[in-house]
């Protein structure tokens, strides 16, 4: 589940952007699979959704810490 | 009832991005808009007509997909005006893809709140009941106040009772508030708002089996998404597209231009001699005809990014790019509207409005003309049948589509170099964080990929069409005239004397370095209004210059000119440097226009004009240069007999 965005360092449109696609406190969020090498995870929102995002977007999402060679958990 | 006095009605399509209201309003206009299964297919607002019983003039409007009434990208925002300036008398279809219902309500919640009247559509029910769940509509209709119709915009399924609905005054309702409390901010706002929406949900989406998660990643993801695998798949499925678009389209295409040949022959003894059967023949026919040749290859190309678009490798492709274009300062977001120019820059550069900095925006739009496009392919084709060999090597690997996939690769790599260029140089910012939607694959149906075919060929033969047509015959008349006096007293029409042929004359020191005569020369001077007309004008030029000879295929007349020394004009290298110049010029008026209006500046069309044409006159001169330093130290024949 999704606690808190630490939106210092977001600009204004990205902040928005992660709203609108449905990252919001309290929405649940399942990994699908991670790519270390290419800086991305990809997740489900509520089980509904595929999102791909960057792993310091993760980090900025509170998403736990995000281990850059091997992510097993959000 | 809608009275017939009243005035034309607006039913606004609104919804989230890939939901399905293109696909939707062609079903009900009877038009043939884009639809791609990725986010940001739609990117303008379209207007259809919808013919009622009751009402002659009823508009209905695609919107691009949004989220919010807070549009952040140049797409977004022309919905987002056009909703918050909705009356009373507008009437809100807001479709709702069952899949993604959750998130697609925060859109509606605003709409409601702003008290307009909606009908929502839902898409794709199908879907969700095959993943085990169902709604229970009477329930929805009770918890928000408005009608909810189930229609499957693809197969028609429900389309019946959504006209039905249409023409009732009563369907479209303002609604009851959803949620309330008081937002101190915007999030706090979608906070509250997605308490009341889980509410809601929790009493009308029924769960038939035990369903943990509605999706996840299909198998083919693991292969597709690999950053190694599946970026050797990528340029996989590009090369052998290439190997395709030769080995398929050779067949239908030499019979069209042989088919041509046969008319023009035809004319010939039916019409008389003179300047009347000329234009006709060898003008008008023969400019236009040359073109139409290539349309099997043109109709293939738009067929494969069809498939691309319509199953939702497109936005697997932008993933795998992401990375890859890091490196040259921009993101993956970028990479839709490069994948999509290879059909034409004009769309692709309209549909960089999903791109949120202006940035990196401006950047895609000044590099996405360097991308191999639909204009290019009649020149590269034309050329590289002219001096490249038919055989295959390896049994099946075609040297010729080898040769179109280099071009590809050396369009994409060009551009994004430039990219970087001018990312360091004039637009200095970073590359934003890249979120994107992996839409569920989706089987694209035959009859919606023909149909995306022929609109993008009508739209090809409307639009360049009229450009070949008139400059084939201006370029006609310049190569005809002026007429000379033969020994036996009669006027007759010389090439080598004519307007044109002086013309290319002026322009031929500057352009013999590389490796172009008088008639290349003046074949890109004409392509400045369209890439395409190039190949047009070699047809006039050398039908005008063979008249008196047998006719035959412009390729083969190409391939026996000779310069004044009785060198062959079309070697391998003089083809290389075309396709290198074609590669990299600017000779794209609608580009150029489509530039100005997105970047609202005349500076951004100017650098993209200026960049691309000294970059193909200096990559063309240092290709012919150097090529013809080697073929000299190597004693190679220029002579190359297929």
């Amino acid at each position: 589940m999704l606690q808190k965005i630490d939106s210092s360092g977001l600009e204004p449109s990205l902040i928005q952007e992660i709203r609108e696609q449905g990252f919001l406190p309290g929405v649940e969020l399942r990994l699908l699979r991670s790519y270390p090498t290419s800086d991305k995870i990809i997740v489900s929102l509520n089980g509904s959704i595929v999102l791909a995002i960057p792993m310091a977007l993760a980090q900025k999402m509170n998403l736990k810490k995000i281990d850059r060679r091997k992510t097993t958990d959000i | 009832m809608i009275s017939t006095s009243s005035p034309p009605r607006r039913y606004l399509l609104v919804g989230n991005p890939n939901s399905g209201k293109t696909t939707l309003f062609n079903r009900l206009t009877g038009l043939r808009q884009k639809t791609g299964n990725f986010q940001g297919s739609t990117v303008e607002k379209k207007v259809g007509i919808y013919p009622t019983r009751f009402h002659d003039r009823l508009e209905i409007w695609d919107l691009p997909g949004a989220f919010s009434m807070e549009g952040i990208t140049e797409d977004k925002k022309i919905t987002a005006e056009i909703v918050q300036n909705a009356d009373e008398s507008d009437r809100i279809l807001y479709v709702m893809d069952s899949t993604q219902i959750e998130r697609s309500f925060q859109f509606l919640t605003s709409i409601l709140d702003r008290g307009l009247r909606v009908l929502v559509v839902l898409t794709m029910l199908d879907l969700l009941q095959r993943r085990g769940l169902d709604l229970d509509l009477n329930q929805l209709e009770k918890c928000t106040g408005i009608q909810f119709v189930p229609v499957n915009p693809k197969t028609g399924e429900g389309i019946e009772t959504l006209i039905q609905l249409l023409e009732d005054e009563e369907s479209f309702r303002k609604g009851i508030p959803i949620w309330s409390g008081k937002a101190t901010d915007l999030e706090e706002e979608y906070i509250l708002k997605s308490i009341a929406i889980k509410k809601i949900l929790s009493n009308t989406l029924i769960k038939n089996t035990s369903v943990e998660s509605l999706v996840d990643l299909d198998s083919i993801d693991s292969l597709l998404l690999h950053p190694v695998y599946g970026l050797i798949i990528f340029l996989g499925i590009m090369a052998v597209v290439f190997q395709f678009l030769f080995h398929w389209a050779e067949f239908p295409m030499e019979l069209i231009a042989k088919g041509i040949l046969f008319l023009q022959n035809l004319l010939r003894e039916t019409i008389p001699q003179g300047p009347l059967g000329s234009l006709v023949i060898d003008g008008a026919l023969g400019g236009v005809g040359a073109i139409l040749a290539f349309l099997p290859q043109i109709c293939l190309l738009f067929f494969f990014i069809g498939i691309m678009e319509e199953s939702g490798y497109i936005a697997r492709a932008s993933f795998l790019m992401d990375k890859f274009m890091g490196k040259f300062g921009m993101n993956g977001k970028a990479f839709i509207p490069i994948l999509s120019s290879a059909a034409c820059a004009v769309p692709a550069i309209l549909s960089t409005r999903t791109i949120e900095s202006r940035e990196d925006r401006i950047t895609t739009i000044l590099i996405v003309p360097l991308i191999m496009c639909s204009a290019r392919y009649p020149v590269y084709i034309l050329v590289i049948g002219t001096v490249f060999p038919q055989e295959p090597v390896l049994g099946y690997i075609s040297i010729r589509g080898i040769v179109l996939f280099f071009l590809f690769v050396l369009g994409l790599l060009t551009s994004l170099t430039f990219g970087l260029l001018f990312k360091k140089l004039l637009l200095r910012k970073s590359p934003g964080f890249f979120i994107l939607e992996l839409p569920t694959y989706r089987m694209p149906s035959i009859v919606s990929l023909l149909q995306i075919v022929w609109v993008k060929v009508k739209s090809f033969l409307v639009n360049a069409g009229r450009i070949i047509l008139t400059i084939s015959i201006l370029l006609w008349f310049i190569s005809y005239y002026p007429l000379q006096r033969t020994e036996t007293g009669e006027y007759r029409s010389t090439i080598k004397t004519s307007y044109a042929a002086a013309i290319g004359k002026i322009i031929e020191p500057a352009i013999e370095p590389l490796g172009f005569d008088w008639k290349i020369g003046v074949a890109i001077l004409a392509s400045f209004a369209a890439r395409e007309v190039m190949v047009s004008t070699l047809a006039i030029l050398y039908e005008l210059d063979g008249e008196d000879e047998e006719s035959t295929s412009l390729r083969e007349a190409m391939r026996n000119d000779t310069r004044p020394d009785g060198s062959l004009i079309w070697t391998p290298l003089t083809g290389i440097s075309i396709l290198i110049f074609f590669a990299f010029a600017n000779q794209c008026m609608s580009t150029l226009a489509v530039t100005k209006k997105e970047t609202n500046s005349y500076v951004f069309p100017a650098i993209q004009f200026l960049y691309m044409t000294v970059l193909a006159y200096v990559s063309s001169f240092l290709v012919y240069q150097v090529g013809t330093l080697l073929e000299k130290s190597l004693f190679i024949s220029e002579k190359v007999v297929f």
